[in-house]
C-alpha cells in the first residue's frame, strides 16, 4: 500500500520533471531559432534552462529509486546466503534516506542563504532561491522512498520485488 | 597529519568497501568525499557542510551536463518510436540474405541506433527485442546471436552521442563537440571489427543453413524511406555542432524534437509511448546525477588533500616508462569493468588517472591531442567492462530477452567480441591519429 502510494507520488513527480525538461527544450529551440533566424535571441536562455534542469533532475530522483534502479555494484550479493544481502541492502538504502536528508538540509540553507542575501540570476534577476526550494520536494522524497525500501529490504526478499519493475 | 596520499588511500580504500557491500555507488562516493574533507581539516566539519550547501544545486544546474537528460529523452523517443526496427528491418533488407547477413544488420542496426542513443544498456535492451527472434526464426546459433547483440550494444556509447564522453568532457574542462568527432573513426572501426567476427562465426558454423531471403530493390528503397529521417537528424545534430550554428545544448534539442516528432509520426508513438519514454528518461538521469553529486563532493575531496596531483608526481618520477604506465591504468580499467559500471568509472577513475596521464610523454602528442585521445581511449576501455564477465551488463540484457539462452552460453558467445574489441583497442591507442582526424 505503502509502496502503491509513493511510486504514484514519484510518477507523478517524474512526469512534471518531463513537463520542465520538455520545456528546456523548447526554450533552448526557440533561442537557437530566434539567434539564427531574427538575430534575437531569448536573452537569459541559459539561466532558465539550468534552473529548469535543476529541477526537473531534483524531480526524477524518486522515481529512480522506489523501482530501485540506482547504481550499485553487485558483485559480492552472488556468494552470500539471502538473508545476510537483505540486511546490506537494507543499510545501504537506509544510508541513502540519511544522506538524502543530508542533503535536504543544507540545500535548504542554501535557499535561505540565497532568500536573504536576495541573490538573482544575472540576465533575468529570477530570484535564487525558487528554483533551489524547488529542488527540496524531489529530494525529500527520496529520502523517503529510500526510507521506505530500506525497511521493506528487512521484511520481504527484494530481489524478486527489483527484477519486477522492468522498464528502461 | 596525514599526507594527502594517505588520506586518499584511505577513503578509496573505505569507497571500495562501501561499493563491495552494495551500496548506492553515488552514496558510497559521497560518505568517501566527506571523509576525504573530515581528515584533511582534522576532524573539522565546517568547510564539509559548507560545500554541501552547493553540492546538489551546482551539479543539477550544470550547463554542460544538462545535455544528458535532453540526449537521453532522445533516445527514449527512439526506442518508443519503433526506431530500432525500422534500422533492423533496413540493414536486413540490404544484407540480410549474405551468410550471417542477418547478424550484421543487427550490428549495424545498433551502429545506427547509436548515433541517436548515448546510452550502450538502451541500445542492448531494444536491439535484443527486436533482433534476437529474427535471428532465432533464420537459425542463427544462441551464441552468436546473443554476442552479436551485446556486444554491438556497445556502440551506443561509442558513436556520439555519449554521455560517458560527456562527463569525461566535462571532468577534464574538454570540448564536448570535439570528442564526439573524435570518437567517429573508433566508432567505425568498431562496427568493422565485429562484422569481421560475425563473418568469421557464420563460416565457421553456419555453412549448411538456410539463409534469410533476398529483399527486391524496391523494398530495400521502401526501407531507406523509413530510415531517411534518422540519417537527417544525425547529420544535422553533428554539423550543427560542427558547424557552429548551434551549441551542444541546442544540437540535443534539436535532436530530441525531431526524434519525438519523428516516434508521433511514423512510430505511432502515442500516449503511452511518450509516458513510457519520460519514465525513462527520469529514471535513467536520475541514475546518473545521483552519482555525479557523489563523485563531485569525492573528486573536490581528493583534491583537497592534493591526492591527484601528489600521485602524479609520483609516478613521473618514479622512472616507469610511460607506455608501461599507460597499460598499468588500461589494466586497472578492465579489472575495474568486471564489476563497475562505465559511468562510475569514468567519473572515479579520471580525475585521479588523467593528470598523470598529462604528465606522460606519449607517442609526441602535444597537450590538446592527447587529452581528446584518452578520452576515446578511455571510452574504449571502461566500454569494454559491459561485455566482459562475470559483471558485463550487456551480457545480462541479452540474456534475459534471449528466449532460453543461459548465461554461460551468452559469456562464451561474447569471447571472439571481446578479442575484437581489444585488437581496436590497441590500434586506436598506437595510432593516435584515427582519434584525431577531424581536428
Amino acid at each position: 500500500m505503502t509502496r502503491i502510494v509513493l511510486r504514484r507520488l514519484a510518477i507523478a513527480m517524474a512526469m512534471a520533471g518531463g513537463v520542465l525538461l520538455l520545456s528546456a527544450i523548447g526554450i533552448s529551440l526557440l533561442s537557437m531559432l530566434g539567434r539564427r533566424l531574427w538575430s534575437a535571441p531569448i536573452s537569459g536562455d541559459i539561466e532558465l534552462l539550468q534552473m529548469l534542469i535543476a529541477v526537473a533532475v531534483a524531480c526524477f530522483l524518486p522515481l529512480c529509486e522506489i523501482n530501485d534502479r540506482h547504481i550499485r555494484v553487485d558483485i559480492v550479493g552472488t556468494f552470500l546466503p539471502a538473508l545476510f544481502n537483505r540486511v546490506l541492502l537494507a543499510i545501504a538504502h537506509l544510508v541513502l534516506a540519511l544522506v538524502s536528508g543530508l542533503l535536504v538540509w543544507r540545500t535548504a540553507l542554501l535557499a535561505l542563504d540565497s532568500l536573504t542575501y536576495n541573490a538573482q540570476s544575472v540576465q533575468l534577476g529570477i530570484p535564487q532561491w525558487i528554483p533551489q526550494a524547488a529542488m527540496l520536494p524531489g529530494i525529500a522524497m527520496l529520502g523517503m522512498c529510500a526510507l521506505y525500501q530500506g525497511i521493506y529490504c528487512v521484511a520481504h526478499d527484494v530481489e524478486a520485488a527489483a527484477s519486477e519493475g522492468d522498464s528502461l | 597529519m596525514m599526507g594527502g596520499l594517505e588520506i586518499g588511500a584511505i577513503s578509496l580504500g573505505i569507497l571500495l568497501v562501501m561499493l563491495g557491500v552494495r551500496w548506492h555507488v553515488g552514496v558510497a562516493m559521497l560518505v568517501a568525499g566527506a571523509i576525504c574533507y573530515w581528515l584533511v581539516n582534522g576532524g573539522d566539519t565546517r568547510s564539509l557542510l559548507f560545500t554541501l550547501n552547493n553540492l546538489v544545486y551546482a551539479r543539477f544546474s550544470s550547463y554542460d551536463l544538462a545535455v544528458i537528460p535532453i540526449f537521453i529523452l532522445m533516445g527514449q523517443f527512439a526506442i518508443h518510436g519503433g526506431l530500432s526496427a525500422a534500422l533492423f528491418r533496413a540493414c536486413a533488407s540490404w544484407i540480410g540474405h549474405w551468410r550471417g547477413g542477418l547478424a550484421m544488420s543487427a550490428a549495424g542496426a545498433c551502429a545506427g541506433f547509436g548515433a541517436i542513443c548515448g546510452s550502450s544498456l538502451a541500445t542492448a535492451t531494444t536491439m535484443s527485442q527486436v533482433a534476437l527472434p529474427e535471428l532465432e526464426r533464420y537459425h542463427y546459433g544462441q551464441r552468436l546471436a546473443t554476442g552479436t547483440v551485446a556486444a554491438a550494444g556497445t556502440l551506443g556509447i561509442l558513436i556520439p552521442p555519449s554521455v560517458p564522453l560527456i562527463v569525461y568532457a566535462v571532468l577534464t574542462q574538454e570540448s564536448i563537440a570535439a570528442l564526439f568527432m573524435a570518437a567517429i573513426v573508433p566508432g567505425l572501426l568498431a562496427v568493422a571489427g565485429y562484422l569481421l567476427v560475425i563473418r568469421i562465426m557464420a563460416i565457421r558454423t553456419m555453412r549448411g543453413v538456410a539463409r534469410a531471403p533476398r529483399h527486391s530493390w524496391a523494398e530495400r528503397l521502401i526501407s531507406l524511406r523509413d530510415i531517411a529521417p534518422i540519417l537527417v537528424i544525425f547529420v544535422v545534430v553533428i554539423f550543427g555542432l560542427y558547424g557552429g550554428w548551434a551549441n551542444l545544448t541546442e544540437a540535443a534539442s534539436i535532436g530530441a524534437a525531431a526524434c519525438g516528432l519523428y516516434a508521433l509520426w511514423r512510430g505511432g508513438m502515442r500516449w503511452q509511448g511518450v509516458y513510457k519514454s519520460l519514465v525513462g528518461t527520469a529514471e535513467a538521469t536520475a541514475m546518473i546525477y545521483l552519482v555525479v553529486i557523489g563523485a563531485d563532493l569525492l573528486n573536490s575531496g581528493l583534491a583537497l588533500g592534493q591526492l591527484p596531483s601528489t600521485l602524479a608526481e609520483w609516478i613521473l618520477s618514479s622512472g616507469l616508462a610511460p607506455l608501461a604506465v599507460l597499460l598499468i591504468i588500461l589494466l586497472i580499467y578492465l579489472l575495474l569493468g568486471c564489476v563497475m559500471d562505465s559511468l562510475s568509472m569514468i567519473m572515479l577513475t579520471i580525475p585521479i588517472f588523467y593528470p598523470i596521464v598529462m604528465g606522460l610523454e606519449l607517442f609526441g602528442l602535444d597537450a590538446s591531442a592527447k587529452s581528446i585521445w584518452f578520452g576515446i581511449v578511455a571510452l574504449m576501455v571502461v566500454e569494454i567492462g559491459l561485455i566482459t564477465p562475470p559483471m558485463g551488463m550487456n551480457l545480462f540484457i541479452v540474456q534475459k530477452y534471449s528466449r532460453g539462452a543461459s548465461l554461460a552460453t551468452v559469456n562464451r558467445g561474447i569471447l571472439p567480441f571481446i578479442g575484437a574489441d581489444v585488437v581496436r583497442i590497441a590500434i586506436v591507442v598506437f595510432v593516435p591519429a584515427l582519434s584525431l582526424v577531424w581536428l
